[in-house]
């Protein structure tokens, strides 16, 4: 409680990569301030609920995002352990964490770079774009070819699942 | 699938078991019941050969095709 207290009575901190004032602290909405100066970091110090909640976001999703993967992962080899890499349903998963990778691990840091690029919206009185996030979002391309690569590695044992039943179906 | 397995036809006509063949064949019980099911994806020449030298019987007796 007295955790959840202090959360609500901290300012809402947030990154501005694309700082136009370099170090220097104009342009900010009132209630807002510039807090550091190699990377800009603006502080609403009475937010509202919806920008706690963007702040959380933009914090969180990306963690969240990477563990929920990790867990995906290892429920996979467990799986894989216990039932054999040379299955059908092993397959499956393996390209179900492809996609995963592809599009959750993706569309989590884009949505973190939505909410980080919402709160400077609001928090700026000048025009900082409405594609900003763009700019904003550190796209992990380790996911994008950890995942196409898990796709075709699904294709290949989807492959070797076949074989596999073939010689086991030849009597 | 359209390929047709007799083994029962022809072990009932032979009055032999299904152990008592792969025994003769040299295959394991497992493997003869796959192919007796139908579920078999594959079958070597040398398990037909073995089989139709048991059987006394011609792989058309064996196997058939069903069109469809």
């Amino acid at each position: 409680m007295v955790r959840l207290h202090a959360m609500f009575a901290e300012p809402v901190c947030f990154a501005a990569r694309n700082w136009p004032y370099v170090g220097e602290s104009r342009g900010l909405a009132p209630g807002t301030t510039l807090d550091g100066v190699r990377e800009v970091w603006l502080c609403v110090q009475e937010p509202a609920l919806w920008q706690r909640v963007l702040g959380f976001v933009a914090d969180a999703a990306g963690p969240c995002a990477y563990v929920s993967t990790l867990l995906v992962l290892l429920l996979v080899l467990k799986r894989a352990a216990h039932e054999g890499v040379h299955t059908f349903d092993t397959a499956v998963r393996v390209r179900r964490l492809g996609h995963y990778l592809l599009w959750v691990v993706l569309g989590a840091t884009c949505v973190a770079s939505i909410a980080r690029t919402t709160l400077v919206h609001a928090a700026v009185t000048y025009d900082a774009g409405t594609l900003a996030f763009f700019g904003e979002w550190d796209v992990p391309w380790w996911a994008v070819v950890t995942g196409a690569g898990l796709l075709t590695l699904a294709k290949i044992m989807r492959a070797s699942a076949e074989m596999r039943a073939d010689l086991e179906g030849t009597v | 699938m359209s390929i047709q397995v007799h083994l029962d036809r022809l072990l009932a006509e032979r009055g032999m078991t299904l152990t008592e063949l792969a025994d003769r064949v040299g295959v394991t019980v497992v493997n003869l019941s796959i192919l007796k099911n139908g579920r078999a994806r594959a079958i070597r020449f040398s398990t037909l050969t073995a089989l139709c030298d048991v059987l006394d019987c011609q792989p058309g007796d064996l196997l058939s095709h069903r069109p469809g």
